[in-house]
């Protein structure tokens, strides 16, 4: 049996392994889709203002939030189709089955434990779990199904960060609909748009983008350490999953100021941020510096090649003619140091 | 978790089965999560027995809660329940769903019968609520109740507006057409016991 399997799996090239890894994704993708669908979709027939204005509410802030979060890729943007892959998973995906893996396992801690423990400390003893784990899946899938997307811990705490805003913006659709449910359905409207000022104006700065941003850093020392990148480790990753959790779990447990949970996750975010952002920067002039040793790009291409700023302002100064050689010059150098950055 | 740029070779080779393995975990841990926990749950008996006079309080604090009193045979279905919220008790073929209702201010007692039909309508398909009646609890306070009938159940519904105004307690006793008539009177007993901390102003 297992040597048939391996001759199996040695039977598929790069390329179908790829295709297998994104047709999963899809998969995937549609079954969290439908399982949300089939939870929510009533909300629409008895609710329909409201429902349409929950998911309205939130279509800002997914766009806001993928212009951000991909400008906080030093040198250049990710991938934008990779980026809206990733919100996507965080969106269906990972929601659709979160809220099946949370209902069982919310039902386990109130049978076992009790209903006034389940109440109080259910969410924060099963989303920790569940939801980190179901993002980094994510995070996962798009480091299979585009090898070049993720090369480092930054790469990953990028597009963790994507998942979890994805994550994040579904969940405040949810939430708004069972706010509904929660007040008497006395005033659907007002419902959806008090939770929504709670979970956008209050907690998001705070919340499931900065807990997968965490996680995603950590599966992105694993990639750089498969790479043979003298950063890469395991010990971070582990570390940096098990903050995600503990982030998630300070996040939804009871008796805590809604002010200290949102301050922690977003200063624990913005520290390693600034952390990796420092070093891959470090790293980038360093092989850049090399480059410029070896002859093979001058001094004056080095100096602006990691400034956005600078390279366009390159491009500006550079005749119409040379613009497209140039700019075609600047993607092969920033692939290739960024490769060693990451 | 590795590029492999040509595709080809034993470089690819080995790249493409750290994909597949990689790939596997991700599906184990998604199939893992998503239907083992709930597997598990559907192994356990949802249901913890009520004692004979047994009191179930729903909501946070005294002034914001409101307390029903059972008879024999009623037990709690804790995996559906959150004493702040909600309590589903069964009792045989019945189900009695009690719910805390907040509410912005007094003005929106009069949009809870409303609200309770769209909520209605959302969790059974197919139901319509009555028109409503006036009514008092066994312990004098105001209440509105009304008939539910749906495709395969019937039942009543009954909101009790808390002594503060600014919240309410919501139930409703649902049956399968042809339930005794013994069990239906002993929800309704449940439903009319409904008390509160503070007198009902």
């Amino acid at each position: 049996m297992i040597s048939a399997r391996a001759g199996w799996a040695s039977r598929i090239s790069s390329a179908q392994s790829i295709q297998l890894v994104r047709a999963t994704a899809v998969l995937a993708c549609a079954f969290g889709a439908a399982v949300l669908s089939w939870h929510f979709f009533r909300f629409l027939r008895v609710f329909p203002s409201a429902a349409l204005l929950a998911v309205a509410l939130e279509l800002p802030l997914i766009l806001v939030g993928i212009v951000g979060l991909r400008l906080l890729r030093p040198a250049r943007p990710p991938a934008l189709t990779w980026s809206v892959a990733a919100v996507v998973w965080g969106a269906t995906a990972a929601v659709g089955c979160a809220l099946l893996a949370n209902r069982g396992l919310i039902g386990l801690w109130a049978k076992g434990a009790g209903t006034r423990f389940a109440a109080d400390w259910s969410a924060a003893l099963s989303a920790p779990l569940n939801e980190e784990l179901l993002k980094l899946c994510g995070v996962i899938m798009i480091v299979l199904a585009a090898p070049a997307a993720i090369l480092g811990p930054l790469d990953g705490l990028v597009f963790g960060a994507l998942v979890g805003l994805g994550f994040q913006a579904t969940e405040n659709v949810t939430y708004g609909l069972n706010n509904i449910v929660l007040s008497g359905a006395i005033s659907p409207v007002r419902a959806v748009t008090d939770s929504f000022t709670v979970r956008v104006g209050l907690t998001a700065l705070g919340s499931h983008w900065t807990m997968s941003a965490i996680a995603g850093a950590g599966l992105g020392y694993l990639v750089a350490r498969r790479r043979g990148a003298e950063h890469g480790s395991v010990l971070p990753a582990v570390a940096c999953l098990l903050t995600a959790m503990a982030m998630h779990l300070i996040f939804d447990a009871p008796q805590t100021a809604e002010v200290i949970k949102v301050g922690l996750n977003f200063v624990i975010v913005a520290v390693v941020y600034l952390l990796l952002t420092n070093a891959y920067m470090n790293r980038a002039r360093r092989a850049l510096a090399e480059r410029v040793a070896a002859g093979t790009i001058s001094q004056h291409e080095a100096a602006a090649l990691l400034s956005r700023r600078r390279r366009r302002r390159e491009l500006s100064r550079a005749t119409a003619a040379e613009r497209h050689q140039l700019a075609a010059q600047q993607r092969s150098h920033l692939t290739e140091v960024e490769r060693e950055a990451a | 978790m590795l590029a492999d740029e040509t595709g080809r070779g034993p470089a690819a080779s080995s790249v493409t089965k750290v994909r597949l393995r990689w790939l596997a975990i991700v599906v184990a841990v998604m199939a893992l999560l998503t239907a083992g926990w709930p597997l598990l749950n559907s192994a356990v008996a949802n249901r913890q027995p009520l004692a004979n006079g047994a009191r179930v309080t729903v909501g946070s604090g005294p002034t914001n809660s409101g307390t029903v009193t059972v008879g024999s045979g009623w037990y709690v279905q804790p995996a559906q329940s959150n004493p702040e919220l909600e309590y589903v008790l069964r009792n045989g073929a019945i189900e009695l769903d009690i719910r805390r209702v907040a509410l912005v201010n007094r003005a929106q007692q009069a949009q809870m019968w409303r609200g309770m039909g769209q909520v209605l309508s959302l969790t059974v398909p197919g139901s319509s609520l009555g028109r409503p009646i006036r009514t008092t609890t066994a312990h004098g306070s105001p209440a509105i109740t009304g008939a539910v009938s749906g495709p395969r159940l019937i039942g009543m519904a009954t909101i009790v507006p808390g002594p503060s105004r600014e919240f309410g307690i919501a139930m409703v006793v649902l049956a399968p057409r042809g339930t005794s008539r013994e069990l239906r009177a002993a929800a309704r007993q449940v439903v009319r016991s409904i008390m509160f901390a503070e007198p009902s102003r």
